[in-house]
């Protein structure tokens, strides 16, 4: 070995025993969390998910620019790394080739265009960063080292390359960019001996910064190079909707108070964050000034793991116990994370739509909101009104729980006990059974599946609000009482299929009964509509001269993935016009209501539905269409406040425009 | 004679119309079981003088009780002093209030009589010699449960509101003494030394028996200046919508519905309020509702008692103007 070698050799060694050790270190802190055996089936889906969303960068481009720059970089770092293996390998092993690719002139090129294009990437992340300053980007020393590296990465080789082609008189002719450079440096009188003292100096910077990048990684954001391909991996295989189910009987803590009762892949989950904020931009707590921001928490709960708890208890220590008259540690739901954070969010999906490492903010959200409702009784005192009102009368309102036998009769239709044979049950919910406003919304409803003869029955006393609100605030003692409740009453009737006008009960009978016994085929009305309209048993024919915009609802846009049934049903009614607001389709903006904040009061920054229906009236429309009852009841009172600047602006649900036409 | 009795609670020095009520249950058991009286315990220091009071109402016999030890209700004192007049003079029954008071005093004379008690009763169903029928209820008022009391005498107290005044020819009652023996150890165990007045004028809002309340429909903070001139005459409370609170136009504290205050008033009268479920929840136990509301379509008049469509500017000032001459 030569002295060149083993210099290398001993770097190189060193390096990677550091690296080994730190990254042990954040190996163990994973070891903390409890295991998730949610996360192994279907290996062939992972794999591909992988390849798409890792690979094909395919959540990247949502954001355009930053899509470009940051595919540049990836893409080229995936290229170049072969590179650096072969520059590593001929390090050690002068005359060391990978078979099939050392040498080949597409490979020359391949190192030599990406190398440039990488460089291209980092102007871009600069442009993006230091001069459009998109308000999403916090401004931290970490990423200007990280892009500084990167650059030090390219320009360091390049300079290789060329000072290769002046010194040595290697070929240039599959090396546009090093060629170009090497031109320059014979053009401004740069000699082959200096050529080659060159070339060593910038091999050497290169292979050092290779090195140095390498240990930064688990000190910087830039670790998500590491994490995010296990992260996309191991994503959350559950429909989206669905929230997890702990075994309340075996539990011995409930919720999340602690950072080890996270699962390891929610930890896991701190790794693979870059900061990028696509998360907060989508976040309607954050945009209208609450606390909340799903990179914040993430970031917190990071180093939070990485800072504190992970080497306390690595240690031994609890470091969420009071160390002899020391001040008191924070615990972790309501300190490291505060309970005005954890109850400003709407569980409406826009971070978890965004977030192109599949981070699951809303879960780690839920598990710390169960464990301050579930171990230490601390919630909002509007949320024991809900509970209450849940627990004794199986709605919201605390309303009479017999009116649910009432209200069929007096909407002129069946219960399941009076026609057993119907094809399909109409879920009615809570929010058409006892408020004035969206009754309408199911006499219009019914008005349309009469009209196209369809055979249902409602379910009377014996189901009960779905329980969406009571989960979603972590109150999972009393959602899963409701489930258990409404899946026996279902399935004694032997209910197979049921249709319902709230996406709230939607996600929850579809994606979460399941886990209690309950399947179901769940349909929405706005599929419901399509379908019947698409195969002619529904034929709206009157005109509806309305300018409409259609508000996608959280539940069943995001979490379901349903935004073109409704849109197709619009297209049908003759004299409707379509138009679109800023934000929608998967990028729709929240109504405030989700996530049990319907029933919570909103006392800090603006509004949520004044926000969206400032929005809504911008798009110049009169009418906003509404597939929820909660976007409904927000569209009211948001209307009123903008009252001056919604004259002739009313909210009417789908179910009533097809009314309207039929 | 055996007698039964009613306990006259007393309120700023006048004895509380609830007497009247508990005397038409106390004639019913006088009825049925022959040959008894109804007389009234009046407990207190100088209180002598409203023997005179529960005269007018129709009641022959008064008990007083008259003493320092007895200036301030204590429920010590109190409670000796009547179960020593109850085990001297054996009445077959005794009637309270369901108030604070009642139900406290109650309770504490059943446990040294051992005597069986219902509290918070709505109606007096059958009389037997030795037993009383009441319906009381239970589970937050979900149902009403029937409760048979037997003994030699047995307790009931009844909320207030729910039987009817019954007004006697009224009579200079025969006033007799009860013997005031309180040991000094038990009278110094509690004692009052201050009392404090809750502000006057303004009514609480879970406690007012008439709530007058303005959404959206009021259009302005100083236009519930109407809804406190009303409120003034029925000697009611100011309730808010969510709508109205959140426009900066009320305190939060004034906010009835699910995320404000849950209120059960008498009488509820809604002005400019559109009745979304989310007030609802927390007005609904209302006993009557009246809607004032320019739309006729909206959903509060699905709910309410009576309702008015017209302008609130206008109905408002016009039901302030014959609710001042009613009352007047």
């Amino acid at each position: 070995m030569t002295t060149r070698a083993i210099i290398l050799f001993v770097l190189t060694a060193v390096a990677v025993a550091v690296f080994a050790r730190n990254a042990g270190r954040l190996v163990a802190y994973l070891r903390l969390g409890r295991p998730d055996p949610e996360r192994y089936d279907d290996p062939r889906a992972r794999v591909n998910d992988v390849g798409v969303f890792v690979l094909g960068q395919a959540r990247m481009f949502r954001f355009t620019a930053s899509g470009v720059m940051h595919a540049l970089i990836f893409w080229g770092f995936i290229v170049l790394t072969v590179g650096t293996v072969e520059l590593f390998g001929a390090g050690f092993w002068p005359g060391f080739t990978i078979p099939l690719v050392s040498g080949r002139s597409w490979f020359v090129f391949s190192q030599d265009l990406f190398a440039g294009l990488v460089l291209v990437g980092v102007a871009l992340a600069v442009a993006i960063r230091y001069v459009r300053r998109p308000e999403r980007i916090s401004q931290t020393w970490d990423a200007a080292v990280i892009l500084s590296l990167i650059t030090l990465l390219m320009v360091s080789l390049l300079a290789f390359e060329a000072y290769a082609i002046v010194g040595e008189g290697r070929p240039g002719s599959w090396r546009p960019i090093a060629s170009a450079v090497a031109s320059f440096m014979r053009g401004n009188g740069v000699t082959p001996d200096e050529a080659r003292f060159g070339a060593e100096a910038s091999w050497w910077l290169h292979m050092a910064t290779v090195l140095v990048f390498l240990n930064y990684l688990p000190f910087s954001k830039h670790l998500h190079i590491i994490a995010a391909a296990p992260n996309v991996y191991f994503r959350s295989s559950r429909p989206r909707g669905a929230l997890s189910t702990p075994n309340l009987e075996e539990a011995e803590t409930f919720g999340v108070g602690r950072i080890q009762d996270f699962t390891w892949k929610q930890l896991l989950d701190t790794y693979a964050c870059t900061e990028c904020g696509r998360c907060q931009s989508a976040c309607p707590a954050w945009a209208t000034h609450k606390p909340l921001t799903p990179k914040g928490l993430i970031v917190d709960l990071r180093q939070h793991l990485t800072q504190e708890a992970g080497p306390a208890l690595l240690a031994g220590r609890d470091p969420y116990a009071t160390n002899g008259g020391g001040h008191a540690p924070l615990p972790l739901a309501g300190g490291v994370i505060s309970e005005e954070v954890l109850w400003a969010c709407t569980t409406c999906g826009g971070c978890v739509q965004e977030c192109p490492v599949f981070i699951e903010h809303i879960d780690k959200i839920v598990d710390m909101r169960r464990y301050l409702v579930l171990t230490e009784s601390r919630f909002p005192a509007e949320a024991q009104t809900l509970f209450t009102n849940l627990e004794r009368q199986g709605n919201p309102w605390g309303q009479a729980r017999q009116a649910r036998a009432e209200w069929a009769a007096s909407m002129g239709v069946k219960t399941v006990d009076e026609d057993p044979d119907a094809d399909v049950i109409y879920w009615v919910g809570c929010a058409a059974i006892y408020d004035g406003r969206n009754r309408k919304i199911a006499e219009a409803l019914i008005k349309g599946l009469k009209a196209a003869g369809v055979r249902f029955a409602v379910t009377g006393p014996e189901t009960t609000c779905s329980g969406d609100p009571a989960r979603r605030l972590g109150n999972e003692y009393l959602f899963q009482q409701l489930a258990q409740e409404n899946v026996a009453a279902l399935n004694e009737r032997k209910v197979r299929r049921i249709i319902t006008a709230c996406p709230h009960c939607f996600n929850t009978l579809k994606n979460e009964y399941p886990a209690f016994g309950g399947r179901f085929e769940v349909q929405h009305h706005t599929q419901v509509l399509d379908e019947l309209i698409a195969r002619g048993r529904l034929l709206p024919t009157k005109p509806v001269t309305e300018k409409v915009t259609y508000h996608d609802s959280c539940y069943i846009g995001r979490h379901n993935g349903i935004y073109d049934a409704p849109r197709r049903v619009m297209r049908r009614l003759p004299g409707l016009e379509l138009v679109e607001m800023d934000r929608s389709g998967s990028r729709s903006f929240c109504c405030g209501a989700g996530g049990g904040r319907m029933f919570l009061e909103e006392k800090t920054g603006k509004r949520i539905n004044v926000e969206r229906i400032e929005e809504a009236i911008a798009s110049g429309a009169d009418t906003v269409c509404s597939n929820c009852p909660f976007c409904m009841t927000m569209f009211v009172d948001g209307l009123k406040v903008k009252e001056e600047a919604a004259v002739g602006v009313k909210p009417l649900d789908l179910a009533e425009l097809v009314a309207r036409s039929i | 004679m055996s007698q039964v009795w009613i306990y006259a609670e007393l309120k700023d020095g006048a004895v509380k119309k609830v007497a009247s009520e508990l005397l038409g249950a106390a004639r019913a058991i006088v009825e049925q079981r022959g040959g008894a009286e109804v007389a009234a315990v009046l407990m207190g220091e100088g209180v002598g003088a409203l023997a005179e009071d529960l005269g007018r109402r129709g009641i022959g016999a008064v008990l007083v009780a008259d003493d320092p030890v007895l200036r301030d209700y204590r429920t010590e004192p109190y409670a000796a002093v009547l179960a020593d007049a109850v085990k001297a003079r054996k009445p077959s029954a005794v009637l309270f209030p369901a108030s604070l008071q009642g139900k406290d005093l109650s309770a504490r004379l059943a446990g040294k009589l051992s005597a069986p008690l219902a509290t918070d009763c709505m109606a007096l169903d059958e009389v037997a010699a030795d037993s009383l029928t009441v319906t009381r209820p239970v589970y937050s008022g979900k149902a009403r449960a029937k409760v048979r009391l037997t003994g030699p005498v047995q307790l009931v107290s009844f909320r207030p509101n729910v039987l009817p005044p019954v007004e006697g020819a009224g009579t200079t009652p025969r006033v007799e003494t009860l013997p005031v023996a309180v040991d000094p150890a038990v009278a110094a165990r509690v004692v009052v030394k201050e009392r404090l007045e809750e502000a006057r004028g303004k009514v609480e809002l879970t406690e007012a028996s008439i709530i007058v309340s303005g959404g959206r429909g009021m259009r302005g903070p100083e236009n519930f200046a109407l809804l406190e001139e009303l409120a003034s005459v029925l000697h009611a409370a100011v309730g808010a919508s969510r709508a109205a609170v959140d426009a900066g136009w009320r305190d939060h504290a004034s906010q009835v519905g699910q995320t404000g205050k849950t209120v059960s008033p008498n009488l509820s009268i809604a002005c400019g309020i559109s009745g979304s479920i989310q007030h609802m929840a927390g007005m609904g136990s209302s006993k009557y509702i009246v809607a004032i509301n320019k739309d006729p379509e909206a959903p509060i008049f699905k709910v309410a008692d009576y309702g008015i469509v017209g302008d609130l500017f206008e109905v408002v000032p016009k039901l302030t103007e014959a609710a001042r001459k009613a009352l007047a």
